[in-house]
């Protein structure tokens, strides 16, 4: 009779980027069961919302995670001008969409270094990491911040993009996707990658939306589900838009989501660089949230589905900010992934669901 | 297209219909979070289906009272419901997956049950 062991894994681990602990039920090496334990990097941020006013809130709400830093100040921005009945100038609208796409595309490069490292291809790792420098390069140039830009505020944008800063920024993406199509197929086409990722984690289609898990984690289980398909602002101006999918559902169909993910972020940018129209960038904001005045929207982070919830009470501070992070959503999916492998599979399986734990705990 | 949301209120009582009644229609859990309120507090739970998000607002006046938990229908909701407890203090009864006080390290017991009084931050716009 087989002998349950529990074996702890995390909260330090290799190949962890953030602390998650999870207590693996064994069965020789089969993982019967995931216990997972989060709290350690628990800052109390939403809480903050009572000390701040809600314009400068938006430094905090940024500082939530490092990689998803614009897509959380665009979200409360967006939540917050809702509730406020505050109509963002087209323009502002294409160059967040613009910022959050590019935003997208170092998170999805970052994540396949990481992936790769998980299972030994160090090499790979460093090349990713070396070419997301270029994309950080790009934020620099147009914010000047590398990783939190503080671009966005309350009614739009804090800078404009000129036309030879969005044409560099075309170009440079072009150079990247070169590159970063070399060391794609590097990795998908390898015979021991596939030995590591095919099969390995998987999770129904039926599984994965039952278990509400969102971004590429659920739509490598075939089920088309994206933010970006409502053509919420300037992802309306698209001339054509469909979820990137795979039917595999297992740590190879994640991986080739996200890889086929970073082109097609380029691709929006260049569309919405090549259309973003005239004017300005940003209103200006005048009064409080009324009491009693709520909203929520939703983002497609490079993680998945972000929901941003405010309410106002008549003051300068908000009554309650609430940020529900893709994370937090897949964690049961992540459980559920981890039934049945092996114990040397859990770290991939683990990487592959792109964690993002400062997002999750908040 | 566009997002569109409603709000309305539901009683704690019937969240377990609400939740199966909703999951058989294919609504899809989005979140639940929790909002202090006077000495209780208010759950909002969001539920999508296509492009449409379906609020409800349950009133807790007694936190210690209990809230039927949605796990059985919802099991993603075992997050948000453990962070409910751990940081308001509201007790859910039967969540699938329970960390009994313990999903977060808090230094004190439920601390966004109450409000701190708003001033102005060092980091506030003038």
């Amino acid at each position: 009779m087989s002998k349950r062991t529990v074996v702890p894994f995390g909260p330090q681990h290799p190949v962890l980027p953030e602390p998650l602990h999870l207590d693996l039920v064994l069965e020789d090496e089969k993982v019967v069961d995931a216990v997972p334990q989060i709290g350690f990097v628990h800052r109390g941020l939403e809480k903050l919302v009572e000390k701040r006013d809600f314009k400068s809130y938006l430094a905090i709400v940024e500082r939530v995670c490092g990689i998803c830093s614009f897509g959380h100040g665009m979200g409360y921005a967006q939540a917050v001008e809702k509730a406020m009945g505050i109509e963002v100038p087209p323009r502002a609208e294409y160059l967040r969409v613009i910022w959050h796409e590019l935003s997208r595309v170092h998170s999805h490069i970052l994540w396949l270094g990481l992936a790769a490292d998980a299972f030994g291809f160090e090499s790979l790792f460093m090349h990713c990491w070396r070419l997301r420098e270029r994309v950080l390069d790009v934020f620099e140039a147009t914010t000047g911040g590398r990783v939190i830009f503080s671009v966005v505020k309350v009614g739009g944008v804090k800078r404009d993009l000129d036309a030879g800063q969005l044409a560099r920024m075309a170009d440079t993406l072009a150079g990247i996707e070169d590159e970063y199509g070399q060391i794609a197929r590097t990795l998908l086409e390898d015979a021991t990658v596939r030995n590591r990722l095919a099969g390995v984690g998987h999770v129904s289609r039926e599984d994965a939306v039952g278990l509400s898990m969102v971004g590429p984690f659920l739509r490598a289980s075939g089920e088309p589900y994206d933010v970006r398909s409502f053509g919420e602002g300037a992802y309306g101006a698209l001339s054509d838009f469909q979820p990137i999918t795979s039917d595999e559902g297992d740590c190879l169909g994640r991986m080739r989501v996200r890889v086929a993910e970073v082109g097609q972020s380029a691709a929006i940018v260049r569309e919405l660089a090549a259309k973003a129209p005239a004017g300005e960038v940003a209103v200006e904001v005048k009064g409080r949230p009324d009491d009693g005045a709520q909203a929520s929207v939703l983002v497609e982070q490079p993680r998945g589905e972000a929901f941003y919830y405010v309410r106002g009470n008549g003051t300068k501070n908000l009554d309650r900010m609430r940020v529900r992070t893709p994370t937090s959503q897949n964690l049961a999916g992540m459980v559920q992934a981890l039934r049945g492998c092996d114990l040397a599979d859990v770290p991939t399986i683990i990487l592959t669901i792109d964690p993002c734990i400062s997002c999750t705990e908040r | 297209m566009g997002m569109t949301e409603t709000y309305a209120s539901l009683d704690a009582a019937e969240l377990p219909l609400w939740a199966r009644a909703r999951k058989a229609k294919g609504w899809r859990f989005v979140q639940m979070c929790a909002r202090a309120a006077g000495e209780g507090a208010e759950l909002l739970y969001t539920l999508r289906r296509g492009s449409e998000l379906e609020q409800r607002l349950v009133a807790v006046p007694d936190p210690d009272a209990g809230v039927p938990s949605v796990t059985g229908e919802y099991l993603a909701a075992f997050v948000f419901e453990n962070e409910a407890h751990d940081l308001f203090g509201v007790r859910i009864d039967g969540m699938a997956i329970d960390f009994h006080g313990k999903f977060y390290r808090l230094a004190e017991k439920a601390p966004m049950a109450t409000r701190a009084a708003g001033g102005k931050g060092k980091g506030d716009a003038r």
